[in-house]
């Protein structure tokens, strides 16, 4: 089990997300822009976190950059859309280690996950 | 000469008039307090049905099977929801509208799943209302929702749209006819007889798979129509599909009447055939445009080609951005060259 950040705006999505991976048996902190996935950073300490990379108040390139710029070494799943490639290349510059692109199946998502358990 | 103003104002009219608009500042208020308390709590319902259809769409998208999903509108809270979407078209409207964009972000089973909801539901019917509507972005919409929910029966009616005196619907159609049929979408580009803009062309593009078969009657038909935004899309599609086997004949559009042709021709060779894009822009030269110019020297520079009388010509041009930069070019490629572009920049620009 690990305790996953997800920051997604799209209530839906987010709620998609948390559902799927508390069915998996994570632990999930739900947050529904960039500035509280930031702020959460200090606080949850995760195991791992999964970013949407356009979100109000703070892009999901800046909870990349300050994920990776900690001391634990946290992986990051980055969510981007079709034709953002040059955002998900400048997410792995900062250090993100996976991506999925949207339209994407929940159930990928899972096994994206899986991927990260220790 | 001098003016009098004898005004008389009786108290009866000063009071009737102070009653008339304090009643009318009264009723004014009155009139925003109720808009005011309509408006929040149309707000609230809305954010409220939101948040109840975040939670109706998630259990939707996570069911695996056909029993799943159908446990989950028997349900009593959903069964609650059905009754409401039976009179309140309002709240139907917004169901359809998160129902699309979850559909934009979802694959798989959990799309299918969104997908078979639009349509127990019954909710087609509800886009199809809104597509026959006078008002041109209810009616946008609606071609949008249907293109998104994959309703390929409906294509005929949204066809009819492709060609629409409204350049929003157009586009709107337009764009839904590709992502439903694909290629062969493409036919409106037949009959159309509004332009093309960029940023469509580039839209269409998207939409299309990255392999097709595209017939090659179709492509030189598209080349020849009377719709210059029609001929330069079709320039565009021989980049996206690789069509080597029609290069011969894009060299021709190189002196269409049209700029925007003119253009797209050259980037087309350019990018399929950059060693025949290179003599063809040099025979042009003499009378081509500060575009084929410009072109001409960028090719030249990522080619490296030894033959330096296209840019010897050039050292003389008018303009005094390309004369720089023939001169460049010719001294890296050639150093003897170097005293014979001296005199030149003593020439006016």
């Amino acid at each position: 089990m690990m305790r996953i950040l997800v920051a997604e705006d799209e209530p839906v999505m987010l709620k998609t997300i948390e559902m799927r991976l508390r069915k998996d048996g994570h632990e999930v902190i739900a947050l529904s822009n960039g500035r509280d996935a930031l702020a959460a950073l200090d606080t949850e300490s995760p195991d791992l976190v999964i970013t949407d990379i356009m979100m109000p108040y703070s892009s999901g390139l800046e909870v990349v950059g300050k994920v990776k710029q900690g001391l634990k070494k946290i992986p990051v799943i980055v969510l981007s859309s079709m034709g953002q490639e040059n955002v998900v290349l400048e997410a792995f510059k900062l250090g993100a280690d996976d991506f999925i692109t949207k339209p994407f199946s929940p159930n990928e998502l899972s096994m994206r996950v899986r991927r990260f358990q220790v | 000469m001098q003016l009098y103003l004898d005004i008389h104002i009786s108290t009866e009219y000063l009071l009737e008039t102070s009653l008339f608009f304090l009643l009318f500042t009264a009723g004014l208020v009155l009139f925003m307090v109720i808009y005011l308390i309509g408006f929040i709590k149309r707000k609230r319902t809305k954010q409220h049905l939101q948040s109840v259809y975040s939670s109706f769409l998630t259990e939707i998208i996570l069911c695996d099977t056909k029993e799943e999903l159908l446990d989950v509108l028997e349900k009593p809270w959903v069964q609650s929801l059905r009754k409401r979407w039976f009179y309140d078209e309002d709240a139907r409207k917004l169901l359809i509208r998160e129902i699309v964009k979850a559909c934009k972000s979802l694959a798989g089973v959990a799309s299918d799943n969104i997908l078979w909801l639009y349509g127990t539901l019954g909710l087609q019917e509800d886009s199809l209302k809104r597509l026959r509507s006078k008002t041109w972005f209810v009616k946008a919409r609606s071609i949008q929702e249907l293109a998104e929910m994959r309703q390929n029966d409906q294509i005929t009616k949204i066809y009819r749209e492709t060609n629409s005196r409204n350049p929003y619907i157009r586009r709107e159609a337009q764009i839904a006819v590709v992502k439903m049929t694909g290629i062969d979408g493409l036919r409106f580009l037949s009959v159309l007889s509004h332009p093309l803009s960029q940023w469509q062309q580039i839209c269409l593009l998207a939409q299309l798979p990255d392999y097709a078969e595209i017939g090659t009657d179709r492509l030189e038909k598209w080349m020849k129509a009377p719709n210059h935004s029609v001929v330069e899309f079709a320039l565009r599609l021989l980049v996206h599909y690789q069509r080597y086997d029609l290069i011969s004949s894009v060299e021709a559009f190189m002196e269409h009447p049209n700029a925007a042709v003119r253009e797209q021709a050259v980037k087309t060779i350019v990018a399929l055939s950059p060693d025949t894009a290179l003599s063809a822009l040099g025979a042009r030269l003499p009378t081509g445009s500060v575009n084929i110019k410009r072109c001409y020297l960028d090719m030249h520079q990522s080619m490296l080609s030894t033959d330096t009388a296209g840019l010897s010509s050039l050292v003389q041009d008018g303009d005094e951005d390309i004369r720089t930069e023939a001169q460049r070019l010719l001294r890296r490629l050639s150093p003897v060259h170097m005293p014979a572009t001296e005199h030149v920049k003593t020439i006016p620009g």
